[in-house]
């Protein structure tokens, strides 16, 4: 995958399992499917939500970018945010922070973005790859544009408003389930 | 495997709380309700008072889905339809292959808590999502009522939606 153009990223890869801290080279992180990628995630209790949604669906690597995460678990005292706590399942994921999520994405695996500000297909609709990568947008903004023109496929989401970002990534992986699990034909 | 697929748009879901743990759940749970544009909304509880109105519901779904408190939610149930819990109970229907009623009411739980005989016993159905742990209450409605419009077979439509 590409690198990213003219955006500061990070030099090393935080990965955050059961509290502890690893820094790692983006070479050497291998995501496994399917993967969850939060672009620009802001509170941290966005973040431990969605985390409880993916250890109740088996799902084993979260990716988030931008800094507010870090910041809440890092130096939570001067966090803007309020007090969060991790789910304790938590410590079965493992919490990539990194500013290129697509650099992190392994050969042969799809990616794809999850939109609804711009015309995409229903979920309804939609037939689930086989090795997917989610990628959402944060609580306000949507997938960014340079990383959504890389995805390969985009998918909206059924509702007459937008969902929160732990119901959004649950309806995903509860329809990856229904679809290739349980056979439930895509409309 | 294959489920069938109802084809039809007819009937309407209604949701209930039993006891709601905090207004953080109730407000994210009448945001999904509002987002996938159920009927009714039954609260029950000494804790459901006062948890309406959260910062969570930021659609403000309460003023636009009717909401009743009760003391008894069998007895404020509409007309003729099927009371559907849904709980973490070891005989539950996995909801793959549940076939949903046309007229459900689906009862759920509080996070902190099991639904218990007194309301088990009453249900026609028990539905569990299958997942590996206890899911966020909105999340389970959402998915609840997510797998109700996959299975009817209907595309996403406003005016019919989660009918």
């Amino acid at each position: 995958m590409a690198g990213l153009q003219g955006v500061q990223v990070r030099t090393h890869v935080y990965r955050r399992r059961g509290g502890e801290i690893d820094y790692l080279y983006p070479e050497n992180v291998r995501l496994v499917s399917p993967a969850v990628v939060l672009c620009g995630v802001r509170q941290p209790e966005t973040m431990a939500g969605v985390v409880r949604v993916c250890a109740s669906f088996g799902v084993p690597d979260v990716v988030y970018t931008g800094s507010s995460f870090d910041k809440a678990v890092d130096d939570p005292r001067n966090s803007p945010y309020p007090p969060f706590h991790m789910p304790a399942n938590a410590a079965h994921i493992s919490i990539y922070g990194y500013d290129d999520p697509l650099a992190l994405v392994p050969e042969g695996y799809t990616a794809v973005a999850i939109q609804t500000d711009v015309p995409a297909p229903d979920l309804a609709t939609f037939e689930q790859p086989h090795d997917p990568v989610y990628f959402f947008g944060s609580e306000r903004d949507p997938v960014p544009t340079r990383l959504l023109k890389e995805c390969e496929h985009v998918v909206s989401l059924p509702g007459l408003h937008d969902h929160t970002l732990p119901v959004a990534v649950g309806m995903i992986l509860y329809d990856r389930y229904l679809k290739r699990f349980h056979k439930v034909e895509p409309l | 495997m294959s489920t069938a697929v109802q084809q039809d748009v007819r009937g309407y879901a209604a949701i209930a709380l039993i006891n709601p743990k905090d207004g953080y759940n109730v407000g994210g749970t009448m945001r999904s309700v509002g987002c996938f544009g159920a009927d009714l909304v039954m609260l029950e509880g000494k804790r459901a008072n006062g948890l309406l109105r959260h910062s969570t519901d930021t659609m403000n779904a309460w003023k636009h889905i009717p909401v009743q408190w009760t003391q008894d939610v069998f007895e404020t149930m509409p007309y003729a339809c099927v009371p559907v819990a849904v709980d973490l109970v070891p005989d539950a229907i996995p909801s793959p292959g549940f076939v949903h009623p046309e007229r459900a009411c689906y009862i759920f739980g509080a996070e902190d808590a099991t639904l218990g005989a007194k309301y088990l016993d009453r249900c026609k159905y028990r539905l569990v999502l299958p997942t590996r742990q206890c899911l966020n209450l909105s999340v389970a409605v959402a998915c609840t009522l997510l797998d109700r419009v996959t299975k009817r077979g209907v595309p996403f439509d406003p005016a019919v939606f989660a009918r």
